[in-house]
């Protein structure tokens, strides 16, 4: 009797085990699967802009594997960032007045897009973006993201541009010092640089990507360690959905991209989000949400 | 008789285990009172509140006639807080806890303090469209995920253990408002206790084994709408034969008119806990009916064109209200047409009926709206949609 419950047992733990093998071995296929096209779609963006044949290869791996609404679902957030887009991009080429309404929609626009080209890296495109808002709909959020951009991309004339960008608000002027810094740090070591970045105040739940430059700066300010414990608050204080967006910015970054494939750099990057997911599930709408009691949004 | 209900309570509360954690199931879409705490919003603006659907109506319609026929059961065997109470019950007697006295005087005035909690959470809800019970509803922390229970819920659920340990089921006595609208259809509950005075020998124990306080001992049958059908009043008395020690007594028994005394109690209200069970499920599968309308203030069109299709992703209020969100969102500007929604969940999928001006709008728009996804700008961050129509692709 208790050999023959024992042989039954061994049965279906060794069945468990092979499942759970299976399932861990299917799920590594896939995340792999998954990285192998956002690599393709990042190359066809960041090349020629082409945005049409990224949203092909999505279209491609969602018809391919119809059980993972992954490919779907970036399929359709692509599809809908290409229409907003191309909405911002007639506005910009008409020589109309916008009223409040179209302004309003065209900045709800704008900060989408933004917001999907961080998530998934194409800061070259950012900062075309920015650019054109900058024009477009000026304000001093858009002349704070345009710095940032330019911060990330790093072009030439990089120190010239954020240098002539100023903000009113105590925010806004601490991030233009905050850009400003990093851009010195990497023209040239100075022994002030500690004491000028000790100074700056950033809050981490409301601005990660702002540890992810103080990382930078502490890099080149030749502090290693410091370096890697800013980009580990930065990912331990971004919202889980968010994660893979810091990731990508923090190994994009002028000072780390040396490091892509460095060892402790990768285990850095493998830090996981200490901060909870928001329990909203969307809308517009939280009179009758369970939630709102909780929801910093509607406090 | 306890072996049963115990055995139900285990039943439910194991099949409750596996709902709620195993397929998180939305439990609280079946909960009776529910139905009652959204009867006026539903009456008047035809739309249920929160997680509700169609099951806690028709649960409300299952309690409503099982307790005409065998008075509250529903507090004795099924609802989470009686199984809990009834279980907080043993672990005192086990743990030899000394149970408070409460003075029959004050016992009925506090058995008021149900009419009070109903009243306000009636007037409450209708008045906030928000559930407002479930800030104080100790069920909620069984049936919610952990961020949705508020510090009050909490605070009562506590509260309701530790009178649980020294007071018999103060919960369901003092302050349930459930209760209460069972007690309307209890009152003419047909199953009723019946004690033979001739052979009762009035020692008592009848009543103090009565988990809701009830002097069986000093009536003639158990006409209190009060009464959860336990039988351990039954199970208390002492005497098992007649005065010459022959034959089996029955000094309390349950009886129901026409049938007379119910020999096998377990037997039929197995019997009917599987029959509803059974007509709930089927109701909530196969009889839907609209939980949710939405119109819009807009100027009647020359011509007005229906679309019915099915959808994913709208079993309650609240998930309608983001589906109306979907087709209301500013950032999709082809939808200004459509004139009124009407859902009704039915197995897992929900029949979607929706009104709209060809000439403003078309299916296609209405479905790519509907299916796309959106920028959230409290999160800023690119949300899926959670709402996916039957035979429609995005991808064709």
């Amino acid at each position: 009797m208790k050999t023959s419950i024992f042989c039954m047992l061994a049965v279906i733990l060794t069945g468990y085990s092979l499942m759970a093998a299976d399932i861990l071995d299917s799920s590594i296929q896939t995340d792999q699967a998954i990285l192998s096209l956002e690599a393709k779609v990042k190359d066809v963006v960041l090349a020629d802009s082409d945005f049409d044949s990224a949203l092909k290869l999505y279209a491609n791996a969602a018809r391919e594997n119809a059980d993972n609404s992954y490919y779907k679902d970036q399929y359709s957030i692509l599809r809908r960032v290409i229409k907003m887009k191309t909405a911002l991009d007639k506005a910009a080429g008409t020589t109309d007045n916008l009223n409040d309404t179209v302004i309003k929609r065209l900045s709800t626009y704008y900060q989408a897009v933004r917001a999907y080209y961080y998530s998934k890296g194409f800061y070259s495109e950012s900062l075309k973006l920015d650019d054109m808002a900058m024009k477009l709909i000026p304000g001093e959020q858009q002349a704070l993201n345009y710095a940032e951009s330019v911060v990330v991309v790093n072009p030439d004339n990089a120190l010239e541009t954020v240098s002539g960008i100023s903000a009113d608000s105590e925010n806004g002027a601490g991030q233009i010092e905050l850009y400003n810094l990093l851009l010195q740090s990497r023209k040239a070591k100075s022994d002030n640089l500690q004491a000028a970045v000790d100074k700056i105040k950033v809050n981490p739940e409301a601005d990660p990507e702002s540890l992810v430059y103080l990382a930078c700066i502490y890099k080149n300010a030749g502090d290693q360690a410091k370096a890697y414990e800013y980009v580990q608050m930065a990912l331990e204080h971004t919202v889980p959905s968010e994660i893979n967006g810091t990731r990508i910015l923090a190994s994009s970054m002028e000072e780390f991209k040396g490091e892509a494939n460095g060892k402790e750099f990768v285990e850095v990057l493998k830090t996981e989000s200490k901060v909870a997911q928001s329990g909203c599930t969307g809308g517009s709408s939280c009179n009758s949400c369970s939630l709102k009691g909780k929801c910093s949004s509607t406090k | 008789m306890k072996k049963f209900r115990y055995g139900v309570h285990a039943i439910v509360f194991i099949a409750g285990l596996i709902l709620l954690f195993g397929l998180s199931f939305n439990v609280e879409a079946f909960c009776p009172f529910g139905a009652v705490e959204s009867m006026f919003t539903f009456f008047h603006d035809g739309q249920l509140l929160c997680s509700l659907g169609i099951g806690n109506y028709y649960m409300l319609i299952a309690v409503v006639i099982v307790t005409i026929l065998f008075r509250r059961v529903f507090c004795g065997y099924i609802c989470p807080i009686g199984i809990i109470s009834a279980f907080l019950r043993k672990v005192s007697a086990f743990l030899k806890i000394k149970q408070l006295a409460v003075p029959t005087k004050l016992d009925k005035a506090l058995s008021f303090v149900r009419y009070l909690v109903l009243i306000l959470v009636l007037f409450f809800t209708a008045q906030l469209a928000t559930l407002v019970y479930r800030n104080v509803s100790p069920c909620i922390i069984i049936a919610s995920s952990e961020e949705e229970i508020e510090k009050s819920t909490y605070i009562a659920g506590a509260i309701t253990v530790i009178a649980s340990l020294l007071i018999y089921m103060p919960f369901c006595r003092w302050f349930c408002p459930f209760a209460i609208v069972q007690n309307i259809f209890s009152k003419f509950g047909l199953a009723k206790i019946h004690r033979d005075e001739s052979t009762c020998v009035n020692c008592g124990k009848c009543a103090a084994a009565c988990p809701m306080k009830l002097e069986v001992d000093k009536v003639k049958t158990v006409n209190s709408a009060d009464c959860i059908s336990c039988f351990e009043c039954i199970e208390a008395c002492p005497i098992v034969c007649d005065s010459q020690g022959k034959k089996p007594a029955k000094v309390l028994s349950w009886r129901m008119p026409v049938v007379g005394v119910i020999s096998s109690p377990p037997k039929v209200l197995t019997a009917f806990f599987v029959v509803s069970a059974l007509a709930v499920a089927f109701a909530v599968n196969k009889m839907p009916f609209s939980t949710y309308r939405y119109s819009r203030e807009l100027p009647v069109p020359s011509e007005i064109k229906l679309v019915e299709f099915e959808t994913k992703g709208v079993s309650c209020a609240g998930s309608a209200q983001l589906f109306i969100y979907f087709l209301n969102r500013e950032d999709i500007s082809e939808i200004e047409g459509y004139l009124e929604v009407v859902t009704s969940p039915k197995d897992g999928w929900t029949s979607v009926k929706l009104w709209y001006d060809p000439e403003l709008t078309d299916e296609d728009s209405i479905f790519e709206a509907i299916t796309e996804p959106y920028y959230d700008e409290k999160e800023s961050r690119w949300r899926a949609s959670p709402f996916e129509i039957k035979g429609f692709d995005i991808l064709e």
